[in-house]
This record gives C-alpha cells, structure tokens and sequence, in this order.
C-alpha cells in the first residue's frame, strides 16, 4: 500500500467516471448511447462503495457493489427491450422522436442542423380496404420467424 | 536503480485507462466502437477493484459485465443497425449546456473528495477489508452473516450488522421478474393478420 492507493484517488476516478457519463447522457440523442453513459454513471458509483468500503474496513461497500451489478443487469435487459420495442415502432434511435412524451408546458425539441444528406422516409398513401375480408394465414400466424 | 512502485504504476494504467475510455463513448460518433470503448473502460474499471482489494467484485464485473450486460447490448446494437443510419448530431447548445452541468457537478465531486485531509492517510496493510481473500465473506454477508462485524459488542450496532438476506432474496427476484418482463417485451408481435407490428408503420 502506498500514496496510490488513497481513498481520495479512488473518490477523483469515480467523480470522473459519474461524470463523463452524465454529461454524455445529457448531450447525446442515441437511446443505445444514453444506455451506455448510464452505465458508466453507475460504474462511478461502484468505484466509490468499493474505497469507502476499503476506507472504513466495512465489507458493505463490496457488497452493495454486488446489487449495483444485479440491477445493472436488470437495468440493461429491460433498457435494451424498450429500445428495440420502440425501433421496430419508428424505425430510428433517436430520442427527440419521442419528444410527444414531455411535459405540456416545455416547447418542442427543433433539430436545428440536419445534416444534408437526411431524407426523410417517403410516405406512400394507403388505400381503404375493401372487398370480402380474406381468411387469416393459420400457418402465417403460428409461423415464428424470431425465436 | 529506483524500483518502480507497481501498485501506484497499475492504478494510474488503470485509472487513465477508465477515464480515458469513458471520454471516447461520449465523443464517438460509431454506436459498435462505443461500445467497444464501453468494454475497455469496464476493463480497467475492474482492475481498479482488483487494485482496492476486491476480487470478488472485480472477477463478477468482469464476469457480468464484460461477459454479460455488454455483449446483451451489442445484440442490440446488431438488431437495430439496420438501414443508413440518420446522423442524430446534438447542436453545440446542447453540448454547452450538458458540458456546463456535467463540469460543475464533476468541480464539487473533486473539491469534496479533495477537502477532507483524512481521506489522504494510508491505508494500513492489516486492514482485513483490503488483505484477505474477499468471496467466503461476502457470500457470507449476502447470506446474513456479517463475519467481518463479530466483535461488535454494542447490541444496537449489531442489530444493523446482520447481513444482507432479505435485499439479497429481493433482488434475486427481481431479476427473475425483469428478465421475464423484458423477454416478454422483445417478443416477435404477430397479429391476426399475420403481420409483425412493425410492418404498419
């Protein structure tokens, strides 16, 4: 042990981890992005329990550390269903889609600088059905593409 | 000769290693080199862990999140990286603005963690926490034994000393519930028509 090994090292890297990743979560627009700066937010706090813990000779910190890494992982699945949930239904990562979702009184996100070469998709009008509705595929329907 | 001092020499490889790689997730543009870069500040993060002592949680970041969280969310990056990606550029406001409130709340972090002149002592080679093999007691502390708190002799400390079961149990179960849930969520959605949700849109 050594002058390296100081709590107050330990404090400085994790504030740097928590951070990077807030301000990332803060100024990024990639959901996958956002997920990933989340992440490195809890790994800062993870750096800080395990110091402390070493600190004040206490096993608890390793053991909280545990739990972060257990609702991390619970954190990253249900994040990582929501996400391609929410790509299959706009086709796109980004957040500022989705921007119907904040509160009545803040004004709408404007994307001020698309880039040149953004098309957005064409919209190809629908026709109303009509005619005799056809029989439902039953082997379609069983039929599973994704397992 | 002056030996180099190995433990400062590896906690400044892995510290820089962090922060650096922390910084290249926030400034890459490519999601799959993010989360490479991801992968490598993981890396080091553990090895700080291994440096404070604690394999058990060192060898489990590894383990989970090397091994597990990340290659869970390179499928999802694989599954949804399909088509030209939209470039999704913040404008320089938005970076100010979360550079302005990431800077100050990182300035009062290290002004706190530097003010306290204790938390620059050495830490003594016998403390148990930071010397001796690290998974039979915290298995046991997960499992509602604290071995390391016996000699606490004040019964209303030792009351909070008593491990660690129950939000053990707890968390086990909601990892089961999210697990499921999330599974359920991600499901291929075929409707009547025998079309996946995704095609009306």
């Amino acid at each position: 042990m050594d002058e390296s090994a100081l709590l107050e090292n330990y404090l400085i890297v994790g504030a740097l981890l928590f951070g990077t990743g807030l301000v990332g979560f803060f100024s990024r627009r990639n959901m996958i992005v956002m997920f990933l700066s989340a992440e490195m937010m809890l790994q800062g706090v993870s750096v800080n329990l395990v110091a402390w813990g070493r600190y004040h000779n206490d096993w608890g910190g390793q053991m909280l550390v545990i739990f972060i890494l257990t609702v991390a992982a619970c954190e990253a699945a249900i994040a990582l269903a929501v996400v391609l949930t929410l790509f299959h239904k706009s086709g796109s990562l980004d957040i500022a889609i989705w921007q119907r979702m904040r509160e009545e009184n803040q004004p709408a996100y404007v994307d001020r600088d698309v880039s040149p070469d953004y098309q957005p998709d064409h919209q190809w009008p629908k026709l109303t059905p009509s005619g005799i509705e056809p029989k439902p595929d039953l082997e379609e329907i069983t039929h599973r593409a994704h397992v | 000769m002056e030996t180099i001092n190995w433990h400062s020499f590896f906690f400044l490889l892995f510290a820089s290693l962090a922060c650096v790689f922390a910084l290249a997730v926030v400034l890459t543009s490519n999601v799959v080199r993010m989360a490479f870069y991801l992968v490598l500040s993981l890396g080091a993060t553990s090895g700080l862990f291994f440096l404070a002592g604690a394999d058990f949680v060192g060898a489990m970041q590894l383990m989970i999140y090397v091994g597990g969280t990340l290659v869970l969310l390179i499928f999802g990056v694989m599954l949804t990286a399909k088509g030209p990606f939209i470039s999704m550029k913040t404008s320089a406001g938005e970076w100010i603005l979360g550079a302005i409130v990431g800077g100050s709340l990182l300035t009062v972090l290290i002004s706190s963690a530097t003010s306290v002149d204790a938390w620059r002592a050495v830490p003594r080679e016998d403390r148990p926490a930071a010397s001796q093999v690290t998974a039979t007691r915290l298995g046991l502390g997960l499992l509602g034994a604290r071995v390391d708190k016996l000699e606490q002799t004040d019964a209303t400390l030792a009351g909070g000393m008593s491990g660690y079961l129950l939000p053990f149990e707890i968390v086990s179960v909601h990892l089961l519930v999210v697990l499921i849930g999330s599974a359920y969520l991600a499901r291929s959605k075929r409707r009547a028509g025998g079309r996946s949700v995704g095609d009306h849109f």
